[in-house]
């Protein structure tokens, strides 16, 4: 169950463990390890949301900040059964003074999404919440794509296009815009605040039958 | 808003987590080192929000603080009382009175309580988001459910060579009657303590919140009108020292390390 310095980290990724980032969706996208899953913690449900998303057959290395946390995720993880090679030492600051890359996600607000969508932009959107809160409320012009069908059907949408990720506030949407950056989406635009911000500004939604 | 009460059973003491969805900010209010800062990490962590403040309502001297380590872990600033600055060998940034912190939409207006110690404030909470008129009070040491703070805790505040425990009590009181009791009736009441700390007296009640308007008509203490007798009723109903006093406060000042 080990700190992890950042060659040993490297390492570990290379060998075919896949980087896990338990941080915030904003810190997230303001920079993160290429190709890592986003799942935001939670100390009661971080092992049946990683369930959703993640094969116990695959390794983990984990990103979890501020640095008393890292062991803590790690426990939770391999508490649920998954094989953890351990955490990284000193967060991601740690990785950037080694002079590694990081890489962003854009961020937008519902007001940004909005004003698009008034001046009649086409907006590619996706919906990340389940089908029941998609008909209860959506954004005209979403696809919805649950955040538990990412990996089997994410690629079917087009990678090429600018999609902005939905869901109700950013923790699915931010989990899943993680796993359709490796799977090869690199426009992707993350609303924070999400649905119920959308709702709460007093905004259009259409609502199934 | 989100608030929320952690409290350390054994030892009676309270410490409170606020935070501002929208914002992604926290401050935690008297962060316990019995709870361990993992605690308090993963309240933040777990919604994605940032702790920006870590604020003591006054130099503890029955429990261990985490605060700095808190702050440390963060990169949070720590707030103290600006009267500690005397008392403490460690950095801090200070409050004065009529101060107001932010979180988010959450504003913390400081008043300096001066009694229980000489650096004790209570911490007036508003949810911007909801009404400009304060919700409730976070009180520390100075105003308990039932019982009000005790005014004997004397090790290190010596080093000021102000106050006895009979100054004290007349401060507390002041600062009870005039900065407490006139808030409006509806603010809620979130103490330091509840139960049966002995940062108390024998009154303090096992609820862990209450009301200006009830404490204001229900708690002994403060049904004195002058600072004597308010003081001689304190007094009398006091519990033995909390073990360890002395080298608790002293940890908690920066005089001394490690326990």
């Amino acid at each position: 169950m080990p700190a992890l310095e950042v060659s040993a980290f490297v390492a570990a990724i290379d060998r075919g463990a896949i980087p896990l980032d338990l941080r915030s969706p904003v810190q997230y996208a303001a920079a993160h390890i290429a190709c890592s899953v986003l799942l935001q913690f939670g100390r009661q449900d971080l092992g049946d949301r990683a369930e959703l998303y993640l094969d116990k057959s695959d390794p983990y290395v984990l990103l979890m900040e501020p640095a008393p946390l890292g062991p803590v995720a790690e426990k939770l993880l391999a508490g649920a059964g998954y094989q953890v090679a351990g955490y990284l030492q000193g967060g991601l600051k740690s990785w950037s003074e080694a002079g590694l890359p990081v890489r962003t996600m854009a961020t937008g607000t519902v007001q940004e999404l909005q004003s698009k969508l008034a001046a009649g932009e086409s907006v590619p959107l996706i919906d990340v919440r389940e089908d029941f809160e998609f008909d209860w409320a959506h954004i005209d012009g979403a696809v919805n794509l649950p955040h538990g069908e990412i990996w089997e059907r994410g690629a079917q949408l087009d990678h090429e296009r600018p999609w902005y990720v939905i869901c109700n506030d950013q923790v699915r949407s931010g989990a899943a815009a993680g796993m359709l950056e490796r799977l090869g989406f690199r426009q992707l635009t993350l609303v924070l605040g999400g649905t119920a911000a959308w709702l709460e500004a007093g905004y259009p939604v259409i609502k199934a039958g | 808003m989100i608030f929320k009460q952690i409290s350390y059973g054994p030892d009676g003491c309270a410490s409170y987590f606020l935070g501002c969805a929208k914002a992604k900010e926290a401050a935690v209010v008297d962060p316990l080192a019995s709870v361990g800062i993992e605690e308090y990490l993963m309240e933040a962590a777990e919604r994605g929000l940032a702790i920006t403040q870590v604020i003591e309502t006054h130099t503890h001297a029955d429990h261990l603080s985490c605060g700095r380590a808190l702050s440390e872990a963060t990169g949070a600033t720590y707030w103290l009382g600006e009267a500690a600055r005397p008392l403490v060998t460690y950095d801090f940034t200070g409050m004065h009175d009529g101060d107001e912190l932010r979180v988010g939409k959450v504003s913390i207006r400081v008043i300096a309580t001066p009694g229980h110690t000489p650096d004790s404030v209570c911490l007036l909470v508003t949810d911007q988001a909801r009404s400009a008129e304060p919700w409730f009070l976070l009180t520390g040491d100075t105003l308990f459910v039932g019982d009000v703070g005790r005014p004997d805790l004397l090790v290190g505040d010596r080093r000021l060579d102000v106050y006895d425990a009979k100054e004290r009590a007349g401060l507390l009181f002041q600062s009870l009657k005039e900065r407490l009791l006139t808030l409006p009736d509806h603010v809620e009441i979130y103490p330091g303590h509840f139960g049966g700390s002995a940062c108390g007296g024998v009154n303090m009640s096992g609820k862990a919140a209450s009301t200006i308007a009830f404490e204001r008509r229900f708690n002994l203490a403060l049904q004195h009108d002058d600072a004597e007798s308010f003081g001689q009723f304190v007094v009398a109903g006091l519990k033995p020292l909390p073990k360890n006093y002395a080298q608790i406060k002293r940890q908690n000042l920066g005089l001394k390390e490690d326990a």
